[in-house]
């Protein structure tokens, strides 16, 4: 745990189609054209996951609440298992997400996808992430000291 | 790339809700009647040697919150089947498990080795899910007990009379002791820790 | 003796339809969406999340609609809505250090690293009511944020006058959606307590230990708010995966500890942490989670916010608002009996006062 962990493509880019909205990758799918075919491992279902923060921030865990979450597996052909998850009661969004995951692990279908959906919407979060963060930067106070006196 | 790859266990439940539902009222059916034979007609795809109804009973009771004992003769796919659709952790002592999946009677861990609850909480006690190559109405062993009206013979195909011995030294327990359910094909029998069987 | 009472059907079924046409209020004014509810009504949203113990914003906004506004309704049928959803497991804990921060600020230190990021506050605003709220574009400044803003706690616990918390691997959390609580309540399950507790009770509490009911000394070490990934290891994948980012507010409270025999004198901590931008209610959560520490660090108990067992049972508006407002029930049958003992007693008083006589 403590070892900085190598980097994990899979989870970057679940990350990322986590934090998509629904219609961006809806719209992507459609793009893609036909698909090859798939089918449900687990279908498309609502759950909850017990969020857990830190005592102080960084001391033992403790139970904080519960986060609503959508998730979905499929297998492709060969067998490839896709996964989908992400916040909220989507389950359209974690299915197409379980569809993307499993083209994203196949060398025919991963440069396309990764360049049609995850580099735009990367580009996309990143950017709306950066204006967010300037906009709480001008809210900074520059703190300026009076002399009085010599 | 292919190192990215990762490989899909068979399918569970299509219909979670529903089969999940038809599943449960089976089981209660099973444990409140002890020895009557239920069906469970709910479908998935369970790898082999998962017969209909353990296959569904596991997709049913099994979570992650339930540390699950796995008979040793299961291979990998199975264990991946369940670790996949049911999300529960392997308990490797059986007195660490809340539920108990056994394909060999034969050869299984003394009853009394697994979880008896306590007397606080006796619902901890684990639940053993034995399938067995057959269940008769009507012949065998005679059983009695709450949820019974008299005795009712119940003959369950594969257990050792070591296993009944063993069941019948435990003694009353009460509150504590173990649930069973024996599986054959889409059929279940459940055997309660109130029921006494002679032996 | 029991006698069963049927009827009101048809006054219940009437009263529901009457409520639902004053809940619509007056037709000629525009139905509001449970997406206008989000957007513009968020710190509602917010609270509804965080004292109904789920975080899914367009849900608490729905429930906020069908509760007239009424928060602990709302919260009520999040509360119910959750029970009717599987648990898929534990997230890992949010690593709130890695806060992309809407705001940060600190009373303790005023050159914090980082600096006093005011964020979208209310404080300094004038509390005048404006007729029209004005919805501009804030500026942006060239500056970057200089992302992960260190934790106030590491400053001062560098020079270890700061207690330290505890991070030894516990062997099972407290989870008290899946147990009852039990006492002696353990530091987790209080802290699972007050992140779902009534924010006015947690604030009176609070308070109450400012006036002097358990005086603790705070300082607002650090207040951060903003967007935390939350992580889940899938059991089907072996690894960690971000669900996606959630708003919460953090509070390190930091309040003067004079020592003990085992203890230098130092500062201790309290801490809150809720779902959403809930700054007072995260400020109030540390201060009742120091004062219950009382016992733990040697201090006199004496004061109700320092009494772990009044402070837990009462914390939860769900349950309490339950329990007052069943006395609403029929009670008619219990008060007949009541009626006629007062009676028979008043009847015995006053034999016996004749008889005196």
């Amino acid at each position: 745990m403590l070892q900085p962990e190598a980097r994990n493509p899979r989870r970057d880019w679940l990350g990322v189609l986590a934090r998509a909205p629904a219609p961006v990758l809806e719209a992507a799918l459609a793009s893609i054209g036909t698909l090859p075919a798939y089918k449900r491992l687990r279908p498309p279902e609502a759950g909850l996951v017990m969020a857990r923060g830190r005592i102080g921030g960084d001391g033992n865990p403790f139970n904080l609440g519960e986060v609503a979450v959508a998730r979905c597996a499929i297998a492709m052909d060969g067998g490839i298992l896709g996964v989908g998850y992400a916040l909220g009661r989507d389950l359209r969004k974690a299915e197409v997400i379980a569809v993307l995951d499993g083209l994203l692990q196949q060398p025919s279908w991963h440069g396309r996808v990764a360049s049609e959906v995850l580099e735009p919407e990367t580009a996309r979060q990143t950017q709306s992430r950066t204006e967010r963060a300037a906009k709480v930067a001008a809210t900074r106070v520059n703190f300026f000291t009076l002399v009085r006196g010599e | 790339m292919s190192a990215l790859q990762a490989r899909a266990p068979a399918p569970g439940f299509q219909a979670p809700v529903a089969d999940s539902q038809i599943a449960f009222r089976a089981l209660l059916g099973a444990l409140s009647s002890p020895g009557r034979m239920e069906a469970i007609s709910a479908s998935h795809e369970a790898p082999a040697p998962i017969g209909p109804a353990l296959g569904a009973a596991c997709l049913t009771l099994l979570d992650y919150d339930t540390p699950v004992w796995l008979d040793p003769v299961l291979g990998p796919e199975v264990i991946a089947w369940i670790a996949f659709h049911t999300g529960a952790p392997v308990a490797f002592a059986p007195e660490r498990s809340a539920f108990a999946v056994i394909l060999s009677p034969g050869s299984m861990p003394p009853i009394d080795s697994f979880a008896l609850g306590t007397d606080e909480a006796p619902e901890t006690g684990t639940t053993l899910l034995v399938q067995v190559p057959d269940l008769r109405e009507g012949r065998g062993l005679h059983w009695s007990g709450p949820g019974i009206a008299g005795r009712r013979a119940v003959g369950i195909e594969g257990m050792t009379p070591g296993f009944w011995a063993r069941r019948h030294g435990m003694g009353d327990l009460a509150p504590r002791g173990i649930d069973v359910f024996f599986f054959a094909g889409n059929r279940v029998v459940g055997l309660p820790r109130t029921t006494r069987v002679e032996v | 003796m029991y006698v069963a009472t049927k009827g009101g059907e048809t006054a219940i079924a009437n009263a529901h339809a009457l409520m639902a046409e004053d809940r619509r209020g007056d037709p000629k004014v525009q139905e509001i969406g449970a997406e206008q509810i989000r957007e513009q009504l968020s710190l509602g949203v917010d609270r509804v999340m965080a004292e109904g113990s789920l975080y899914d914003p367009d849900l608490a906004a729905l429930a906020l609609k069908q509760a007239r506004g009424d928060q602990v309704e709302a919260i009520f049928l999040l509360r119910a809505y959750r029970t009717t959803l599987p648990r898929f497991g534990y997230s890992e804990p949010v690593d709130t250090a890695a806060m992309h921060v809407h705001r940060r600020i600190s009373a303790t230190f005023k050159d914090v690293p980082g600096g006093q990021i005011l964020g979208p506050t209310f404080d300094y605003t004038h509390r005048v009511i404006e007729p029209v709220t004005a919805a501009e574009e804030a500026p942006r400044s060239p500056e970057p944020l200089p992302y992960p803003l260190p934790r106030v706690a590491g400053v001062l616990g560098r020079e270890g006058l700061l207690e330290d918390t505890p991070t030894a691997c516990e062997e099972a959390i407290t989870d008290l959606t899946r147990e009852p609580l039990r006492f002696p309540a353990d530091r987790a399950a209080r802290l699972q307590v007050l992140a779902r507790g009534d924010e006015g009770f947690l604030l009176g509490m609070g308070y109450s230990t400012q006036r002097g009911y358990g005086r603790s000394h705070p300082f607002a070490g650090e207040i951060r708010m903003g967007d935390v990934a939350v992580e889940f290891v899938a059991p089907e994948l072996g690894f960690a995966i971000d669900l996606g980012d959630i708003t919460l507010t953090e509070c390190d409270m930091v309040n003067q500890f004079k020592g003990s025999k085992t203890e230098p004198p130092q500062f201790t901590r309290g801490y809150g942490l809720v779902f959403g931008f809930g700054e007072r209610k995260a400020m109030a959560m540390a201060l009742v989670d120091r004062a219950m520490r009382a016992e733990e660090l040697g201090e006199e108990v004496t004061a109700p916010a320092q009494d772990i067992e009044f402070v837990l049972y009462h914390a939860d508006n769900v349950e309490a608002s339950g329990f007052v407002q069943h006395l609403k029930l029929p009670h008619h049958v219990d008060f007949q009996s009541e009626l006629t003992l007062i009676r028979a007693m008043r009847t015995e008083q006053e034999a016996l006062k004749e008889a005196a006589e």
